[in-house]
């Protein structure tokens, strides 16, 4: 005989409470758990998706952050441009992981109607704000001045492959193809990329600089940059904060829906511990009185109570945490249904850490649940429980 | 989707449409029609798909392979108000510096020997390359000696420009894949139909 | 005092409200209670036998009195000694064993766990020894695997006396401890006590049956309106 045993034994007494209680928990902790999961994943799959997007700042010169996409487009030429001052300044800012220049400049030749977008980029930066390219052949050096990297429909249109020529007539140079790049699905497929200096140089704007492409460390911390970066006179910030803003919102405010969801499971949950464990004291008074009458002091009951409490709250726990790990793709399958913008990768990740947080939140609960109750069992007199029958 | 899309323009980059089927498109149907039937009023664009012999034919004949997305040729029927007059075809080939994008204007006539129509080359033009002898290539001096040519017709003697002997092979080659294509998919099929 | 006595009460009295009445269950009752003796409380329903147990049990506090426990004082209303909760339970846990009309087993429990549970609450060593030895002193031999449902009521109540003898108490107090069973039942039960008051264990019980008290038991103590009327135990 322990207290243990004893509390085990008196949990067994009332069996469909039990059970009925350990789910109650069970459910509150799936709950909870598949919250701290979602919260780890989504948090987790956002940050990496945006990472592989690569760029999360873009700094272009004051007046003309949209325009100059469009004008790029519609043939005309950006008015305005940054300069390797700026640059410097940019990459002073701490937490920036990388600040690369991109040189961004079309050749529009009117009788074929063609545009072709040239992008000067120094490929080794670069790269790393496009972790997601894959290259056939090899990306150029800084220095060369007759290469060229081209997009994969560029190399499609244009029956273009490593190795080939390609002439641009109105710059009158011929560049070969150091590679090309695999089919990305985005707008990279359509440019011609040519080494910063060269594409400076052909349109006569050496030292110029379209953007800056910023990689930051931390994404949380995009707002202080964005900050900092805006305090630099000639830029203006574009962040993928700002593009993503209403996405960010709309799942900002599912979250908070589910958030609220949660939490009145988890307020329910507790209830319902709190209430059965003062049922049951109110139905065990008696045998309270006889536990007082033939020893225990007040402190055994307690401690009993407790004991009780928390065996139910650590099962309750654990079979909420495998229920999750059972449960979370179901749960993920409703939440990418819910949700206005789900990541490709898995939103929930189980993390033996959230296991912890989420046993130790139930024994919590469990404890805060039974003290009360257990407090008010002990104060009861033996005689008093033992009177009532007669 | 949509919401990725618009992620993919706020990442600045600005999303191009391209919107290249497999097939070469005539490009300025209203500039070239002038050049190529100048009594046309109008045109008419028919997408033809092949059959698998019909595929080997043409490939037989070309003594090369289709490429892989050649799947489909688009067959612009000009029209002399409801008359019609003449076909234009384009293909796009590789080039020495890039893609050359050759148009070709296909007239017909009754061949009293054959007692048939005969299809020839009334007129071709390059839409688009990036040829460094681009001028000579479109020079009237290298592309009239195309005039005339059908199906049947020998190609080795036509001048090559000089400095652009493969680009010059690669339009020869076009040329004649287009006429391939149009005695298989269109005038075969019309004998037959009879 | 006396140290032949184990339980000395002065002039215990004990109220209850009942409603706006005040009522005196035990008025003013003086006992004497000496060691190794099998003391019988009789009387009427309502006579304040069973309140009397409670006070000498301390498992109550008087209203006022006196009361020595093994020499200990337990109460003294004159200098306000008042008994805490706690000092009531370490007095219990000190003194006595308890044994209820109902039984008041624990249905989960086998007959040695039952059994052994003050032990557990009096921090002491379960010696499964001494369990076989008291299963065996009450007849219960090849019962102490069984739950209580499996046991008939006479056997359930020498278990209870067995739960009461566990911690070798000096007092057993027993409060209708035959009011569940059947006459034969009730005999054996009160042939225990006395069995155990020969050992040297204080028994004290409250029974409405006359008849057992006078087979049985040492003293009889017979009660009406919450007085002694009657009795061997001290000043009447």
């Amino acid at each position: 005989m322990n207290f243990f045993k004893l509390a085990f034994k008196n949990l067994l007494r009332r069996k469909i409470r039990t059970i009925l209680t350990i789910q109650g928990i069970a459910i509150a902790i799936f709950v909870l758990f598949s919250l701290l999961s979602f919260q780890n994943g989504y948090k987790n799959s956002l940050t990496r998706e945006m990472n592989d997007l690569g760029i999360n700042i873009l700094a272009v010169p004051k007046g003309c952050p949209y325009e100059a996409a469009s004008l790029i487009v519609h043939g005309g030429v950006i008015p305005k441009y940054l300069d390797e001052v700026d640059l410097k300044q940019i990459s002073q800012i701490d937490g920036i992981e990388l600040a690369t220049p991109i040189f961004l400049s079309q050749i529009y030749e009117k009788d074929q109607e063609r545009t072709s977008i040239i992008y000067g980029i120094i490929p080794q930066e670069y790269t790393k704000v496009k972790p997601g390219w894959k290259l056939n052949g090899q990306y150029f050096n800084i220095d060369d001045t007759a290469a060229i990297i081209i997009g994969n429909e560029v190399a499609y249109q244009e029956k273009l492959g490593v190795g080939d020529e390609v002439y641009f007539p109105s710059v009158g140079k011929i560049y070969k193809v150091f590679g090309v790049l695999e089919r990305t699905g985005g707008q990279d497929d359509g440019f011609y990329f040519l080494p910063l200096a060269e594409a400076q140089r052909i349109f006569d704007k050496i030292g110029k600089i379209t953007a800056v492409a910023i990689k930051i460390k931390d994404l949380t911390k995009i707002g202080d940059i964005s900050k900092k970066l805006e305090e630099i006179p000639d830029i203006q910030v574009v962040t993928m904060a700002q593009v993503l803003g209403t996405i960010l919102n709309l799942v900002g405010s599912a979250r908070t829906l589910i958030f609220s969801v949660v939490l009145i499971a988890l307020i329910i949950g507790t209830l319902g511990i709190v209430n059965t464990m003062f049922v049951t004291i109110y139905e065990r008074r008696r045998e309270i009185g006889i536990f007082k009458a033939i020893g225990a002091g007040n402190f055994d009951v307690v401690k009993l109570i407790i004991l009780e409490t928390l065996i139910i709250a650590i099962i309750g726990g654990i079979e909420g945490s495998v229920l999750s790990f059972a449960g979370g793709r179901l749960v993920e399958s409703f939440v990418r249904g819910v949700i206005p913008y789900a990541p490709k990768r898995m939103l929930f990740t189980f993390q033996f850490a959230n296991v912890g947080i989420a046993i130790a939140y139930s024994v919590i609960i469990g404890v805060l649940a039974a003290i009360f109750p257990s407090i008010k069992a002990a104060s009861l007199s033996p005689l008093e429980t033992i009177r009532k029958e007669e | 989707m949509k919401i990725k899309y618009k992620l993919y323009i706020g990442s600045l980059l600005l999303a191009i449409n391209f919107l290249f089927a497999g097939v070469c498109i005539w490009r300025f149907p209203d500039k070239d029609i002038q050049t190529l039937f100048s009594k046309a009023t109008g045109y008419k664009t028919e997408v033809l798909t092949y059959s698998k012999p019909e595929r080997v034919k043409i490939e037989s004949l070309l003594g090369a392979k289709l490429d892989d997305d050649e799947t489909q040729f688009n067959f612009y029927r000009i029209y002399k108000d409801t008359t019609k007059i003449g076909l234009v075809l384009t293909h796009s080939v590789k080039g020495q510096y890039g893609a050359i994008e050759v148009v070709v204007g296909l007239g017909s006539k009754f061949d009293s020997a054959t007692k048939s129509n005969k299809v020839f080359i009334k007129n071709l033009l390059i839409q688009r390359d990036r040829e460094v002898k681009s001028k000579d290539l479109r020079s009237s001096k290298f592309l009239d000696q195309f005039i005339g040519k059908t199906v049947k017709s020998k190609f080795d003697n036509i001048t090559l420009v000089s400095g652009a002997e493969k680009s010059t092979q690669a339009i020869i080659f076009s040329v004649r894949k287009l006429l391939i294509v149009q005695k298989v998919l269109d005038q075969e099929r019309v004998k037959q139909n009879k | 005092m006396n140290n032949r006595y184990i339980i000395e009460a002065e002039s215990l009295t004990k109220h209850y409200k009942m409603g706006s009445e005040d009522i005196s269950a035990v008025a003013g009752v003086s006992v004497q209670i000496e060691q190794g003796k099998f003391y019988a409380f009789v009387g009427p329903s309502g006579s304040g036998k069973s309140t009397l147990l409670n006070l000498l049990g301390a498992l109550d506090t008087p209203s006022a009195g006196k009361l020595n426990i093994g020499g200990e004082q337990v109460f003294n209303s004159e200098t306000n000694g008042k008994s805490s909760q706690r000092n009531l339970t370490s007095i219990r846990r000190k003194y006595f064993g308890f044994v209820f009309q109902n039984f008041y087993l624990l249905p989960t429990l086998t007959v040695k766990e039952n059994i052994s549970l003050p032990l557990l609450f009096a921090r002491k060593k379960i010696d499964p020894e001494q369990i076989d030895k008291i299963l065996k002193k009450l007849g219960l031999e090849g019962r102490g695997k069984h739950l209580p449902s499996q046991l008939s009521g006479g056997e359930m109540q020498r278990v209870a006396i067995g739960r009461a003898l566990a911690v070798n108490p000096q007092i057993i107090i027993a409060d209708e401890p035959t009011g569940n069973l059947d006459s034969k039942n009730a005999a054996l039960v009160f042939e225990v006590f006395k069995k155990l008051s020969e050992e040297g264990i204080t028994v004290l019980t409250a029974t409405h049956d006359v008849q057992l008290a006078q087979n049985f038991s040492d003293k009889i103590v017979r009660l009406k309106d919450g007085k002694i009327v009657e009795g061997d135990a001290g000043i009447c």
